[in-house]
């Protein structure tokens, strides 16, 4: 209490002031109070946790996310996850810079970032880059570089082969191992019109299938069409509704990806098989929005989905393989059966092929990215 | 006085009304006429975007036609079947046949559509018991991934929906009418036909708009248990929205399709008044 009251004889009440209000005073006391606020609302936004807004595939954030650098940098992961690839082009089209992080498809990188929709990465923020196995660089590099700038940097690699029931199917060697009598509805396939286009397309004999020509891809619109009508259970809309047909075993042999067999559980022996006309490889990476304002934290964050700690962390949590040369050695043995490591060359030449975006616009003789996409719808409506 | 009271009071409603449905919808009627190129809109004058949806997705507008109006047809009957027992035949069970009638819109509409997955696989429980008793030597594959599970998993969907307002429609006849026809002579058959549809018509039309509406723009359901064969408009615009980001002809096929359904609707209205009116 600064006050005192005293009762005056003539019954006024005076008040003793100990501290003068002067204009000087009050000025200066206004001006601490701002200061000392200034400095808590600073050391309380030193203490807050950032942000980061991350639009992508379930699972891939599991990288970004190994060990403690989350709580070490007091980031938070924002997710948006996707269910087609496409719908990463569209939010970026929408406001690239609200995307801090994003797992654009391998083969959408050069599109991206050649309207302006992705930063340039500065690998200097991402030391672990230099631990990407060299292949996996090698690969990956025609379709997440440009100009010598680095748009995405790898985080994991796959491919859209062949998944089948061990139990009530022979080990398919071809996708026309689809057309078999014996496997009449009870195949499917997934509603991943690059994979389909990219299998039937080898099968039609196109060396390149992500360069038909319009004959080309009528052929194999016309084979996707018979595999639909007269043999498939039905077109999965998910890996995890992918999952459920395989789990309840209403088809014995799909269009899949290696982690499908880890994750559809011990009560059934699903597998991944590698047909002779290959599968279509990717090599999935981690982008930052054009715009970000938060580009530091996001370098950060990728370059912890490169590291040790992140690359375990995403393979043991999904069952993904990893790139980095060190986390390589040190995945489980479930992982490591999965993705022969030792040669992950032979991957890409043997077993699948990485492949180029669709041409953007068409030559009169190559069909064009839209064509591919309404000959897929045209496949969905035969 | 009065009317600008109400006028007051509509306000608010008018202002949501048009924020929330009109300036959306009259954005995406302006667009349906532009065209996209490279993912961007361009903006210009065609009805190129109406001529490509009845030249390549009239197979699946006229696909999503029958099957809605299946759907709607067999709901709104159930539906009016389940409200009458309510009504006329429950006596005090009637609320408690209700509300289980509606509890169940609470299970979620993923959660219905994965229960008759689990209903009607090749190794689900209607395959499984029907083995059991002999009926079938082997599991019928067309009970799931087909137009039947389609139809069913929205049939159990929309029936509370369809319920509500017929239960509403039927609790506003009196009883003195229907005993009046009966005092005459009236069959329990001619009372119904006679008395009780047409006094409850306007809660049939709701059920079957409803119905109608809501399976025609559904794309999650065949998606999830309908088979390679059962793509609905749904599935389309959806593709055109989110896979090939072309909002102009997605947005054609939606006009297209609310149109045909607007029409569809009209057909049933004149079709029931004229099928109820007194001979």
């Amino acid at each position: 209490m600064t006050t005192k009251e005293k009762k005056s004889t003539a019954g006024l009440i005076r008040t003793r002031s100990y501290v003068m209000p002067t204009r000087r005073g009050f000025m200066a006391g206004a001006a601490t109070t701002l200061g000392l606020g200034l400095a808590g609302g600073g050391a309380a936004r030193a203490q807050t946790t950032k942000n980061l807004n991350y639009l992508g595939w379930e699972g891939y954030d599991s990288f970004l996310e190994g060990g403690t650098f989350t709580e070490e940098m007091a980031l938070k992961l924002g997710k948006s996850y996707i269910s087609n690839s496409d719908e990463i082009i569209a939010k970026l089209r929408i406001d690239s810079s609200q995307v801090d992080l994003c797992t654009p498809y391998f083969i959408h990188d050069d599109f991206l970032a050649s309207q302006d929709l992705l930063e340039p990465l500065d690998l200097a923020k991402i030391p672990n880059f230099e631990k990407v196995d060299p292949i996996i660089r090698q690969y990956c590099e025609a379709n997440m570089s440009e100009a010598g700038l680095w748009y995405s940097v790898p985080m994991t690699y796959g491919s859209i082969c062949m998944m089948y029931n061990a139990k009530k199917a022979q080990k398919p060697t071809s996708w026309t191992d689809m057309l078999k009598e014996e496997y009449k509805g009870k195949i499917a396939i997934t509603n991943d019109y690059p994979g389909n286009f990219f299998a039937w397309g080898r099968v039609a004999g196109v060396e390149n299938p992500n360069r038909m020509t319009y004959k080309e891809l009528d052929t194999v619109v016309d084979l996707l069409i018979t595999l639909k009508k007269n043999h498939l259970r039905t077109i999965a809309s998910s890996y995890g509704e992918l999952i459920n047909l395989l789990a309840t075993e209403e088809v014995v042999m799909c269009q899949g990806w290696e982690p499908v067999s880890v994750w559809v559980g011990d009560d059934v022996d699903i597998r991944p098989a590698y047909p002779k006309e290959k599968s279509m490889g990717f090599i999935e990476g981690y982008s930052i929005g054009k715009g970000s304002s938060n580009i530091d934290a996001a370098h950060a964050a990728i370059n912890n989905g490169l590291s040790l700690e992140g690359q375990l962390a995403g393979a043991e949590a999904n069952t993904m393989p990893v790139v980095n040369i060190d986390a390589m050695p040190q995945v489980s043995d479930g992982n490591r059966a999965l993705y022969d490591y030792d040669n992950i060359e032979n991957y890409f030449t043997e077993r699948a092929t990485t492949v180029p975006m669709y041409p953007l616009e068409s030559d009169g003789v190559h069909a064009s990215w839209d064509d591919y996409q309404e000959a897929w719808e045209r496949v969905l409506k035969g | 006085m009065q009317d600008q009271k109400t006028k007051i009071l509509l306000a608010p409603a008018a202002l949501v009304f048009t924020g929330l449905f009109v300036v959306p919808l009259s954005y995406f009627f302006v667009i349906s006429f532009w065209r996209i190129r490279l993912y961007k809109l361009v903006q210009d004058f065609s009805f190129s975007n109406y001529v490509s949806v009845f030249q390549e997705y009239m197979h699946a507008a006229v696909f999503t036609f029958f099957i809605s109006l299946t759907i709607a047809i067999v709901t709104t009957f159930l539906a009016f079947a389940i409200a009458y027992l309510v009504r006329f035949k429950a006596g005090r069970f009637g609320p408690f046949i209700l509300y289980i009638a509606m509890v169940t819109m609470f299970g979620g509409y993923l959660v219905k559509i994965y229960a008759w997955k689990t209903i009607l696989g090749t190794n689900g429980i209607l395959n499984s018991a029907m083995l059991w008793v002999g009926m079938i030597d082997e599991p019928l594959s067309w009970l799931l991934y087909s137009p039947v599970a389609v139809v069913l998993t929205l049939l159990h969907f929309l029936l509370p929906l369809a319920l509500l307002p017929l239960v509403g429609a039927l609790n506003s006849i009196t009883d003195d009418p229907i005993l009046v026809a009966r005092d005459l002579g009236a069959t329990g058959y001619r009372t119904l036909v006679d008395i009780i549809l047409p006094q409850c018509q306007p809660g049939i039309v709701s059920a079957f708009a409803l119905s109608f509406f809501i399976s025609a723009g559904d794309y999650v359901t065949p998606r999830l248990v309908g088979g390679p064969d059962t793509f609905m408009v749904g599935n389309f615009i959806e593709s055109q929205f989110v896979n090939r980001l072309n909002a102009p002809l997605g947005a054609a096929l939606a006009f297209s399709t609310l149109t045909i359904c607007l029409i569809a609707l009209a057909l049933f209205r004149i079709l029931l008044s004229r099928s109820l009116a007194p001979k």
